[in-house]
C-alpha cells in the first residue's frame, strides 16, 4: 500500500506534471523544425516532457522519503490580497488614481481578521497623497488621477 | 597600465570636479536612489524621461547625471530587497534571497549597511578597472557571438539551481518552469505568437514586474499575514543595532572581493552580465562557504557578494559603450542615445578627441559612487526604524508602491491581472516547498538561450560542433560540466550525512 | 432611505466639484486647457520613445500645458495606436508612431488589426524620415553594392545577413528578389547583436537604421554600401542611393507621424499641426534630428494621409510578396 510520506512533494509533483502537460499540448501546433532551422516547437515541447520528468520524479520520492507538510493554510490574507489587487486593477482606469488608491487601503486591510476602518481610511487618505506628489507630480508618471480620462 | 593614467585620471578629475557637474552627480544619484527604492520605476523609464530635458546641458553634465540615475539604483534596488523581499529589478532577486532573511532577524542594519559598502568598493574598483584596461576588454567581449552567448547561459541555467537551498529536484523544476515562461509572446524567429492565447498584454512576452512583484513581494505579504497578530511584522522589532558588527566585517571582506572581481569581469559582457554576475557570486560563496546551509536563512556572505558583484558589473558595463561604442544593455543603448544627441560619436575616438568628456565620466563615477555611500549610509537607520511602523499600516502602503509601479510601466490594467496571477502561482509553489529565485532566472535567460541556439545553428548550417569549435564557447561549456559536478556530488555526500545520522 | 438619501447628494456634491476641476468640456478655441498624453506603442528607452519624449518637450511651451508620453507597448505598437484609435477625439490623447509600420505594415502582418489605419485616425503631421543602411565588416573586401551582389551570388544559400524587426526583414526579401541572390536570414533581437556577428564574420551582410549605423561607419567599425532608399539621403550625403548602387527598384525609408482619433475637431487639428510646422523649423529640432540620422519632414494633415495610403499599398505588396506570416 503506497503512504504520501511527503505531502509538499506530491503536490509538487502534481503542479508540475500538469504544467508540462499543458505545455505539450499547446506546443503541438508549433513546428519542430529540423536540425539545422530549429522550429518554434522544439523548445516548448522538450522543456515539457523535462518538467513532466521533474513530477515524475518529486511524485516517487513523495511516496519514498519523508518530507515536511503544505502547513496551514489560511486563505483569507490571499483572497483579500489578490482581490485588492483585482479590484485597484479594474479602478485605475476607471475611477482614477485618487478613488484606486483609497480603495486599495480600505480592502487590504480587511485580510487581517482585527480591521480599524477609521485607522485605514486615514491611513488611505495620506498614502493617497503622498502617490499623488510622488509619482503623478514628482516624477511625472501616467497616471490618470480622476475617471475624467 | 601606464603613467598617463594618472595624467588622464588628473584631467577627468578636473573635467568632473567642477560644482555644476557635482551638482548633477548628486541630483543623479538622488534621483536614482529614489527610482530604485520605489518597486516598479527603473532607471530606463527614469533616463529615458530625462533624455529630453538634458539636451539643454553641457554633455558631460547631462551623461553624469543619467549615469549617476542608472548606478544610483543598483544602490536602491538592494534597499526594498533586504527590507521587504521585493527584487526592483533582476540583479537584485539574489539580494532577497539573504538579505530579508537578515532583517526578519533584525538585522536589517547590517544587511544594508554591508551591501552599501560592498558596493562602494564595488564601484570604486570598477572605475579603476575601466580607466586601465577598458580597451582589450571591450575588444574580448566582441569576440561573445550567438554560440558564446548560448554556451553562457548554459552555465548560467546550471548555475541557478544553487540558489535554492531546498530541494534541488524542485530547484531544476522551478528553472525549467522559468524557461517556460519566458518563451511565452512572439518567437523572434519566425514571428509566430506562442502560449499568448489571443491575450495582447503578453503578445511581447510576459513582463519581469509583474511576474517579480507577485512571486516576491505579493506573497511575501501573504505569509507575514498569516502569521499570528502578535508576530504579524515585517521583521523583528528587536533590532540588534543598526550597523555591521566586526564579525560582519571579517566575514564579508572577502566575498565581497571576489564579488567585485566577478562582476566587473562579467559586466562588459552584452545581455545580462550584471545579473549573471550577482548570482554567479551567491553561487560561489555558497559553494565555498564551511557550512552552506546557513545560506536562505540570513548568510551576510550572501548579500556582500551579489551586491558587490553587481555594482562592479554596472560600472564595468560601460566599457564597451566607451571604448568601442557597443551598447550591452538598454540602459547603454539609451546613453549611446544621449551621447549622440549631444554631438558625441561613442566610439574609440571619444578617449583621444574628447578626453576630458571620457576621463572627466569615469571620475564622476567614483565621485557617484562616494555620494551614494554618504547618501545612504545615513538612510540605513531610516529605513531600519520604518521596519519598526506596525505591519498593518506597512502592507498597504507597500502594495499600493508595487502596484503602481507594475501599472505605471505599461499603463495597463492587465499586467496587474498578471501581478495577482503570479501572486497566486508563488503562494501555492511557496506551500510546495518550491522557491521562486531559480524560476525568475530561467524566465530571463531562457530567451536569450533559445534564442541564441537557433540562431547559432542557423548560422552554422545545422552543425552542432559550433559550440565545440569555437574556444570561448568550449571553456564555458566544460565550465558547465565542472559546476553540474560540483551540484550533483556534494547533494550526494549531504544525503549520506543526513541518512547516517536518521 | 435618509441615509441613502445623504450619500446620495454628498456623492453628487462631490462627483460635481471633481467635474469642476478636472471635466471641463472641450472647445477648440481653448484647446489645449489640461494635460496631453502622446501615447506610443514602444517601450521606454527605444528610438520611438526618444523621437516621441523629443517632440513632447518642443510640444510642452508652444501648448502652454504639459506634454506627458505614455507607454503602451505590444504587438509592434498596436496597442499603443489601438488606445489612441479609442480615445476621446478632444486633441488630448495623441500619437507618434513609425507610420511605415503601425499604419502601412501592421494591416498586412495581423489578419485582426484592433484599429483601422484609413478611418480611425485624424493625420495631424509627418514629423520626419529615417534611412536604412546596407553594411559589411571592415575587413571584407567589398567595397561596394555591386561587389556584394557579386560575393551573395556566388555564395548563394551559404550567404547570411542579419534582420531584427519586420522592416528589415521585408527589406532583406525586397533585396533579395530584386538582386537575385538566395543568402539565408538570421533573426536577432536588436541591431548591436547582429553588428557583433557581422565583425565576428558569421555574417555577410546587415541592414540596419542610419541612426544606429552612422557612428559606426564613422568609426571604422563598419562600412556602409548605400543607403536603402532610390536616391541619395541627406542623413548621409556621400552614399549612393540604391539606383546609383546599381539595384533599381529598390527605395525603402522609415517615417514618423502623428495622429489624433478620428473626428477631432479639425481646428484643433489645424492648431497642432501648426505647432509641430514650428517645431521641425527650429533650429536646435534639426540640428536633433540629424544627430539621431533623420531628415525632418513636414507637411499638412493632407500630406500625412496621402503618404499612409500609398505606403500602405507598397508595404502591402511587399509583405505578400515575402510571404511574412499574419498573426
Amino acid at each position: 500500500m503506497l503512504r504520501v510520506k511527503s505531502p509538499q512533494d506530491l503536490g509538487a509533483a502534481l503542479v508540475f506534471i500538469a504544467f508540462g502537460l499543458a505545455g505539450a499540448c499547446f506546443a503541438k501546433d508549433l513546428a519542430l523544425g529540423s536540425g539545422f532551422r530549429i522550429g518554434p516547437g522544439y523548445f516548448p515541447t522538450v522543456l515539457s516532457w523535462m518538467i513532466v520528468g521533474i513530477g515524475v520524479i518529486l511524485a516517487v520520492r513523495s511516496v519514498a522519503i519523508d518530507g515536511p507538510g503544505i502547513g496551514d493554510v489560511r486563505l483569507r490574507p490571499l483572497l483579500f490580497i489578490v482581490g485588492t489587487i483585482l479590484l485597484f486593477a479594474a479602478l485605475i482606469q476607471t475611477a482614477g488614481l485618487v478613488i484606486a488608491s483609497l480603495a486599495l487601503t480600505v480592502t487590504a486591510a480587511y485580510a487581517r481578521r482585527e480591521v480599524n476602518l477609521a485607522e485605514a481610511l486615514l491611513l488611505g487618505a495620506g498614502l493617497t497623497v503622498f502617490v499623488v506628489a510622488a509619482f503623478v507630480y514628482g516624477l511625472s508618471q501616467p497616471l490618470p488621477l480622476w475617471w475624467d480620462r | 597600465m601606464d603613467l598617463d593614467l594618472f595624467q588622464h585620471l588628473a584631467t577627468g578629475f578636473g573635467a568632473a570636479l567642477s560644482l555644476k557637474n557635482i551638482g548633477f552627480a548628486l541630483l543623479g544619484c538622488l534621483l536614482g536612489t529614489l527610482v530604485g527604492v520605489l518597486p516598479g520605476i527603473g532607471p530606463i523609464p527614469t533616463i529615458a524621461m530625462l533624455l529630453p530635458i538634458s539636451f539643454g546641458l553641457e554633455p558631460l553634465s547631462a551623461l553624469i547625471m543619467l549615469a549617476g540615475i542608472y548606478y544610483g539604483a543598483q544602490y536602491g534596488g538592494s534597499t526594498t530587497s533586504i527590507l521587504v523581499n521585493m527584487p526592483g529589478e533582476a540583479s537584485s532577486i539574489v539580494t532577497c534571497i539573504d538579505g530579508h532573511q537578515m532583517a526578519k532577524q533584525g538585522r536589517a542594519g547590517a544587511a544594508l549597511g554591508v551591501a552599501a559598502l560592498g558596493s562602494f568598493f564595488a564601484g570604486c574598483f570598477g572605475t579603476v578597472f575601466i580607466a586601465a584596461f577598458g580597451l582589450p576588454l571591450a575588444i574580448f567581449a566582441l569576440r561573445f557571438n550567438s554560440p558564446e552567448y548560448f554556451s553562457l547561459m548554459i552555465l548560467g541555467l546550471v548555475t541557478a539551481t544553487v540558489l535554492a537551498h531546498g530541494s534541488v529536484v524542485k530547484a531544476i523544476g522551478m528553472v525549467l518552469v522559468g524557461l517556460m515562461l519566458g518563451i511565452v509572446g512572439t518567437d523572434v524567429d519566425t514571428g509566430l505568437q506562442r502560449y499568448t492565447f489571443g491575450i495582447s498584454a503578453i503578445w511581447d512576452g510576459i513582463d519581469f514586474l509583474p511576474l517579480v512583484i507577485g512571486m516576491f513581494g505579493i506573497v511575501e505579504i501573504v505569509r507575514n499575514l498569516e502569521q499570528p497578530a502578535a508576530q504579524q511584522i515585517a521583521v523583528n522589532t528587536r533590532i540588534k543595532g543598526i550597523w555591521p558588527t566586526r564579525k560582519d566585517f571579517r566575514d564579508s571582506w572577502r566575498p565581497v572581493l571576489r564579488g567585485t572581481a566577478l562582476g566587473s569581469i562579467l559586466g562588459i559582457l552584452p545581455g545580462g552580465g550584471a545579473l549573471l554576475s550577482s548570482f554567479a557570486s551567491y553561487t560561489v560563496e555558497k559553494k565555498i562557504a564551511k557550512n552552506p546551509s546557513r545560506f536562505g536563512k540570513g548568510a551576510i556572505e550572501g548579500v556582500a557578494g551579489p551586491e558587490s558583484a553587481n555594482n562592479a558589473a554596472s560600472q564595468t558595463s560601460f566599457i564597451p559603450l566607451l571604448t568601442l561604442g557597443f551598447p550591452s544593455n538598454a540602459i547603454m543603448a539609451l546613453m549611446m542615445g544621449a551621447m549622440i544627441i549631444h554631438g558625441i560619436e561613442p566610439g574609440s575616438a571619444v578617449m583621444t578627441k574628447r578626453p576630458d568628456l571620457f576621463w572627466g565620466m569615469i571620475a564622476s563615477m567614483w565621485i557617484g559612487n562616494l555620494m551614494l555611500l554618504v547618501i545612504n549610509l545615513p538612510l540605513i537607520g531610516i529605513w531600519v526604524r520604518l521596519l519598526s511602523v506596525p505591519y498593518r499600516l506597512l502592507y498597504p502602503a507597500i502594495l499600493l508602491f508595487c502596484l503602481i509601479g507594475v501599472y505605471s510601466t505599461n499603463t495597463t490594467a492587465a499586467q496587474l491581472v498578471l501581478t495577482a496571477a503570479f501572486a497566486v502561482f508563488g503562494y501555492v509553489m511557496f506551500r510546495l516547498g518550491c522557491e521562486p529565485a531559480p524560476l525568475v532566472l530561467g524566465f530571463i535567460l531562457g530567451p536569450l538561450m533559445e534564442e541564441n541556439l537557433r540562431r547559432s545553428l542557423v548560422l552554422a548550417r545545422g552543425d552542432w560542433m559550433i559550440f565545440i569549435e569555437r574556444p570561448i564557447s568550449a571553456t564555458l561549456l566544460l565550465l558547465t560540466v565542472i559546476v553540474l559536478g560540483l551540484i550533483i556530488f556534494p547533494q550526494l555526500r549531504r544525503k549520506r550525512e543526513e541518512t547516517f545520522q536518521e | 432611505m435618509k441615509c441613502f438619501n445623504i450619500r446620495w447628494a454628498a456623492t453628487r456634491i462631490l462627483a460635481l466639484l471633481l467635474l469642476a476641476g478636472f471635466g471641463v468640456p472641450t472647445h477648440a478655441q481653448e484647446y489645449p486647457s489640461k494635460d496631453i498624453r502622446i501615447v506610443i506603442g514602444f517601450a521606454a528607452g527605444t528610438g520611438v520613445d526618444v523621437i516621441a519624449r523629443f517632440f513632447a518637450n518642443k510640444l510642452q511651451p508652444l501648448a502652454g500645458k504639459p506634454v506627458i508620453v505614455e507607454n503602451k507597448v505590444g504587438a509592434i505598437g498596436n496597442i499603443g495606436a489601438e488606445a489612441v484609435a479609442r480615445a476621446r477625439p478632444d486633441g488630448y490623447t495623441m500619437l507618434i508612431a513609425p507610420g511605415n509600420s503601425t499604419m502601412a505594415s501592421n494591416p498586412h502582418l495581423f489578419k485582426k488589426l484592433p484599429f483601422d489605419p484609413a478611418k480611425d485616425f485624424a493625420p495631424v503631421s509627418p514629423l520626419l524620415r529615417l534611412a536604412f543602411t546596407f553594411g559589411v565588416a571592415p575587413s571584407s573586401p567589398i567595397k561596394s553594392m555591386q561587389e556584394l551582389v557579386a560575393h551573395l551570388k556566388a555564395k548563394g544559400d551559404k550567404a547570411s545577413y542579419g534582420v531584427s524587426g519586420p522592416f528589415q526583414t521585408v527589406s532583406g526579401h525586397l533585396f533579395k528578389t530584386v538582386t537575385e541572390t538566395k543568402a539565408t536570414a538570421v533573426r536577432y533581437r536588436s541591431t548591436p547583436d547582429i553588428h557583433r556577428d557581422l565583425l565576428a564574420g558569421l555574417l555577410d551582410y546587415m541592414i540596419a537604421d542610419a541612426p544606429y549605423t552612422l557612428a559606426p561607419a564613422k568609426e571604422g567599425r563598419l562600412r556602409l554600401l548605400a543607403v536603402a532608399t532610390a536616391e541619395r539621403s541627406s542623413v548621409a550625403p556621400d552614399l549612393p542611393g540604391m539606383r546609383e548602387a546599381g539595384v533599381p527598384g529598390f527605395d525603402l525609408s522609415s517615417w514618423f507621424g502623428a495622429w489624433l482619433p478620428a473626428n477631432t475637431p479639425p481646428e484643433i487639428v489645424a492648431k497642432v499641426n501648426k505647432w509641430y510646422g514650428t517645431i521641425l523649423s527650429q533650429e536646435d529640432s534639426k540640428a536633433f534630428i540629424k544627430s539621431i540620422g533623420a531628415e525632418p519632414f513636414p507637411g499638412s494633415p493632407e500630406v500625412l494621409r496621402a503618404h499612409t495610403v500609398s505606403e500602405t499599398a507598397k508595404w502591402g505588396k511587399l509583405i505578400r510578396d515575402a510571404g511574412l506570416p499574419q498573426q
